[in-house]
């Protein structure tokens, strides 16, 4: 199986895709997979909600092999995008927790201020990838205050969602929502990690 | 409340459609699409929070916001308005009906613009493939011989 993209940028070649650059892709549909399940549990009273539901299931499942997969190398700068995640999501929590202008306001206006850091030196590629690994984390940083309730959990969501953000660098490139996607699986994450060492 | 849903739907098609205008037309990238729009939106509600009725005023600039997360697809992937139309429609619509069972988690928003991302695209390559075989198939068989490629 081999994906073929017009116009794909000179330093990202089209592989074949094997187990270890599936196991990314398959990392974001179980994210996907969690997300439609949660909506089937809630509904599954209403039968055309459910069909429709379904109806999602199968096209999304689907799509996920025909998205196309690339190779990039340079792992260390990825790794340290990672911190900047965490970054992002503690300064949209903090324009949330101090302020209070809503989720998005606080996010967009990190958003903002982020799109505007490669201007400051165009050779850096840690600024060039910084835009997209801070507004990952103001997703994260737009958790409400009944999921996250401190600081530790943001930060933990923000390293879980930089490490999957990681993870996921070679799929889903320049599909919509996959930083969404990927803040989402790391509050879960996070979510969960914290539920479980309250309860031990 | 029709009317109401019907503003919701259009301003997430609208968020989406401009985003990827932003970002793809005029070279502006799609963090920068999305962020500054959300921005522009999200801050005129903020100044004027009475102009609408609450549940707009409340869901305008969610929709808004999540609308331009389908806005930041590359033109590699998709290039078409339309397709990136109707993916902010069936985001608003999967918004509007969804469940709250993930109400405050980050990211629920952006998880739900993929899906409907990857809803509309498989539907998009399945159509289109169809399309390209039956034509294949059509010329095939009514071509004349003397026509075909040796």
């Amino acid at each position: 199986m081999c994906f073929i993209l017009k116009g794909q940028p000179p330093n990202r070649t089209v592989l074949k895709a094997t187990i270890t650059r599936i196991l990314p892709f398959s990392l974001l549909a179980v994210v996907h997979a969690l997300f439609i399940s949660a909506i089937f549990m809630d509904r599954t009273t209403i039968h055309t909600v459910l069909c429709i539901l379904f109806i999602i299931l199968f096209f999304t499942i689907l799509a996920h092999p025909k998205l196309p997969i690339f190779h990039r190398k340079a792992l260390i700068t990825d790794l340290s995008t990672a911190a900047l995640v965490v970054l992002g999501a503690v300064l949209t929590y903090s324009i949330q927790l101090y302020w209070s202008p809503g989720p998005v306001l606080a996010a967009a206006m990190v958003g903002t201020i982020a799109s505007f850091l490669p201007s400051i030196n165009k050779k850096s590629r840690l600024l060039q990838l910084s835009p997209a690994a801070i507004y990952c984390g103001c997703f994260v940083g737009m958790s409400h205050k009944s999921i996250a309730a401190d600081y530790v959990f943001i930060i933990v969501a923000g390293i879980l969602s930089g490490l999957v953000l990681v993870m996921t660098r070679n799929v889903f490139q320049g599909v919509s929502g996959k930083l969404g996607s990927i803040a989402f699986g790391g509050v879960s994450l996070a979510a969960f990690v914290m539920y479980m060492l309250i309860e031990w | 409340m029709v009317v109401e849903n019907s503003i919701l739907i259009l301003s997430g098609t609208l968020g989406a459609v401009l985003a990827f205008v932003l970002s793809n037309k005029l070279n502006q990238g799609p963090v920068r699409a999305s962020a500054m729009l959300s921005l522009v939106v999200a801050g005129f509600f903020y100044l004027f929070p009475k102009l609408l009725s609450p549940h707009l005023t409340q869901n305008i600039p969610l929709l808004f916001f999540g609308g331009t997360f389908i806005g930041m697809a590359s033109s590699k992937i998709v290039s078409s308005y339309r397709f990136i139309g109707i993916t902010g429609m069936v985001f608003s619509l999967f918004f509007l009906y969804a469940s709250s069972y993930f109400e405050g988690y980050g990211g629920a928003l952006g998880t739900a613009g993929c899906i409907s991302f990857l809803v509309t695209f498989a539907v998009h390559k399945i159509t289109r493939k169809r399309k390209i075989a039956y034509a294949k198939v059509y010329l095939r068989r009514y071509t004349p011989i003397n026509y075909r490629k040796k």
